[in-house]
């Protein structure tokens, strides 16, 4: 392999008849210099196959630019030509842009055109998942979209109030659980039904038609939830207990409000199925109602019977610091939901029982026909909680 | 890390060749902005307790090897492909990242993607990680310079044929076969450019009984260095300091002592090649020896490389055009194609 002396070089540049291709330039070179194909293929170490392609400029049958151009370098250098002049004369060729490593824009694109060469480089190129890496962000933005939209839909449609509500008529029927003895076996349904809007008239009904035997009944309750309350009275609830507690009562209570074991078990079914919802407040609010519930069960009946026959009780809130306060009555009619400043006198004119939430309690009074309430066996922290019915104190 | 990312907004993605000799920085739709020595002058200041301080990085810093007082240091941060003094590189970065992005009024926290050679080990590896982190980098991606080199190069990496690259930088030389996207064979031998000038300056030493700098041995490499014996015989005129008389004396080589000089290490490259075409499996051997190497990195430019290697081997090799830039142009590709294509692409961690 050794290269012409420079002027003999020059001198077969010159004679040069400067056809086209880089190829058939070369070819000519090695012509003049009378060197055979072989010879040359044997020198510059390629098949004559791949130089007969490299001097007809057959470029689709050859690898990569970057070895063709090395090819032509290495037989410019041996035939005594200028290297740079003969790459030159290959970007007309073979342009740079036609190479699959670099034309990203096509491969995405799964463009065919070009050589078989560049098509292969396209073809392997479409074989990367990255169409889905790359979507994968887009797919997780409109999730989080979506999402976005429903919970924004479901406030606006109220929903989540439902739900509150919900929780509520849960808080009432688990109510019954205490009131149960004092209460025909038909108050326990009352406990199923939603429409609370009949409660009223269901209540007087029953307690009307109160039966001849509900005094046993009521002592049975009575040791009942004393055994009730003997579960629970050692273990000073941690709020996390308390929320088996409805639970264990439940089972209890039952004994004694035998009458209906259906309803009783749609009962225990729907507590257990809502359990998780309701809140440690009903807990606390069957034990503070039991609790009164024992004290006098007498002396209830009678002032339920009075209650009945004088209409609703006036229920009046009125406040000497700012609370916060939160009622709701059991049609949804009547509700309060702010901080309410000192002075603020409100009374109740929806229909009962209410759920009521006094922040800052020792600010608030309430009065029930002129009597004061007393918020103390309900409060917690300076918060009171409970369910007030007057028909039923 | 907030702050890394509003940053990042404005600054450039950028490919560092990290290199033992020569530093490349190839920014993203903008090319090589940066090609500079990895030498990094220190300034050490009596007059504060000894503290250290920069003082010149690059370009200059260069001009300094050699040529120092008592009070500065110009070394060069980077041996044999790796880290050698760890804080100096992270210096050496940071003076790199900035100068890129100089007309930014922020300070750049860019994605930076680093070629590390392919023998470097985990620690080594970790160490050029965390000083990129250190100058400001946002995140940090390795890749194997042989990989990097082919891509830059423009092999058909991604084809189901073997592609070999053979690459020599200062430090180090990487030898490659590649397939898919991948590495199939690897083999790095410590090897590179400052190998070739040390053992220029051993030749004069041992034959002219004479001592040259690091610079001077350089410039003899890259005008009179030749690989394979050839018809023109060059000659160079040097200085050095003669060491029995002590004096500085002129004297006159020619390119046929280089080439004897540099024989060493230029049996160790081939070897390496051997090495790797003995390892290769037979098919990607096959498509290796009809298409051929590929030589990438400044020790390519060595004169009659390529005809040395394909007397050798028997195979085709050639030169890769603008060889000194493939490894940096290269990796900017690699971070191209990751960012269309998924992360998986390439080897890259």
């Amino acid at each position: 392999m050794s290269a012409l002396p420079k002027h003999e070089a020059d001198s077969v540049v010159s004679e040069l008849p400067s056809p086209k291709g880089p190829g058939a330039r070369l070819k000519s070179a090695r012509e003049a210099k009378s060197l055979n194909l072989e010879k040359v293929a044997a020198q510059l170490h390629l098949s004559n196959e791949m130089l007969m392609s490299l001097e007809a400029d057959d470029y689709g049958n050859l690898p990569a630019r970057v070895f063709v151009v090395g090819y032509l370098r290495n037989y410019a250098r041996l035939v005594g030509l200028p290297a740079e002049a003969i790459t030159q004369a290959l970007d007309h060729f073979l342009p740079v842009e036609q190479e699959p490593v670099i034309d990203h824009s096509k491969a995405a694109a799964g463009s065919r055109s070009g050589s078989s060469r560049a098509t292969l480089g396209y073809d392997s190129g479409n074989l990367f998942i990255d169409s889905k890496r790359r979507s994968f962000p887009f797919f997780k933005f409109l999730l989080i979209l979506g999402a976005a939209i429903a919970v924004f839909w479901g406030w606006k449609q109220g929903y989540f109030s439902d739900v509150l509500n919900g929780s509520q008529s849960i808080s009432q029927q688990f109510k019954p659980v205490s009131q149960l003895p004092l209460q025909n076996a038909a108050d326990s349904e009352r406990g199923s039904e939603t429409g609370s809007s009949q409660q009223n008239e269901s209540d007087s009904f029953n307690q009307i038609a109160l039966p001849e035997s509900s005094a046993e009944i009521v002592d049975t309750e009575v040791e009942a939830t004393d055994e009730a309350l003997a579960e629970l009275a050692p273990a000073p609830v941690a709020p996390d207990q308390l929320a088996p507690v409805p639970v264990i009562q439940v089972p209890v209570i039952q004994d004694p409000v035998i009458q209906d074991p259906v309803n009783s078990d749609l009962d225990i079914n729907e507590l257990d199925s809502v359990e998780p919802v309701s809140p440690v407040v009903t807990a606390s609010v069957a034990v503070n109602e039991s609790v009164e519930t024992m004290q006098a069960p007498a002396a209830q009946e009678a002032s339920v019977a009075s209650a009945v026959a004088a209409g609703q009780p006036e229920i009046v809130l009125s406040l000497t610091e700012t609370c916060w306060i939160k009622v709701r009555d059991s049609a949804g009619d009547f509700r309060m939901n702010n901080n309410y400043e000192a002075g603020t006198v409100k009374t109740f004119t929806g229909t009962p029982p209410y759920n009521i939430l006094i922040g800052n309690v020792g600010g608030a009074t309430l009065t029930i026909d002129g009597e004061p309430f007393d918020l103390s066996g309900y409060t917690k922290k300076n918060v009171a909680r409970l369910v007030l019915d007057p028909g039923n104190l | 890390m907030f702050l890394r990312r509003i940053r990042g907004i404005f600054s450039n993605d950028l490919s560092i060749d990290l290199g033992t000799a020569n530093t490349l920085i190839y920014a993203r739709d903008q090319g090589i902005v940066l090609n500079e020595p990895s030498v990094v002058a220190i300034r050490q200041d009596p007059s504060r307790g000894g503290q250290k301080s920069v003082a010149a990085v690059g370009d200059d810093a260069k001009q300094m090897l050699g040529r120092t007082p008592r009070n500065i240091t110009a070394i060069r941060p980077m041996k044999d492909g790796v880290i050698a003094d760890f804080t100096v590189t992270e210096k050496m970065l940071q003076y790199f990242i900035h100068k890129v992005h100089e007309s930014k009024i922020i300070r750049p926290s860019p994605r930076v993607l680093i070629c590390v050679p392919c023998g470097s080990t985990q620690v080594e590896r970790r160490a050029i990680r965390e000083s990129a982190a250190g100058a400001g980098a946002r995140e940090v991606y390795l890749i194997e310079e042989p990989m990097s080199a082919a891509i830059g190069a423009g092999l058909p990496v991604e084809e189901a044929r073997g592609s070999m690259v053979l690459d020599i930088g200062g430090g180090t030389s990487e030898v490659a076969i590649l397939s898919l996207n991948g590495i199939v064979y690897s083999n790095s031998a410590r090897i590179g450019g400052d190998k070739f000038d040390e053992a220029i300056i051993n030749y004069i030493r041992r034959n002219y009984g004479t001592l040259v700098g690091e610079s001077t041995a350089e410039r003899i490499k890259k005008e009179i260095g030749s690989a394979f014996p050839g018809n023109e015989v060059r000659e160079i005129e040097v200085k050095g300091r003669n060491l029995a008389e002590g004096v500085p004396r002129s004297f006159t080589l020619n390119s046929n002592e280089i080439l004897e000089a540099l024989q060493e290490p230029l049996t160790g490259i081939i070897n390496a090649v051997k090495k790797a075409l003995e390892q290769t499996p037979p098919e990607l051997g096959a498509d290796v020896a009809e298409r051929g190497i590929v030589l990438t990195g400044g020790g390519a430019l060595l004169r009659d490389l390529d005809r040395l290697i394909e007397e050798e081997t028997g195979l085709p090799v050639i030169v890769a055009e603008d060889p000194l830039t493939c490894v940096a142009r290269g990796g900017g590709r690699a971070l191209e194609l990751m960012d269309e294509r998924g992360g998986d692409l390439f080897t890259v961690e």
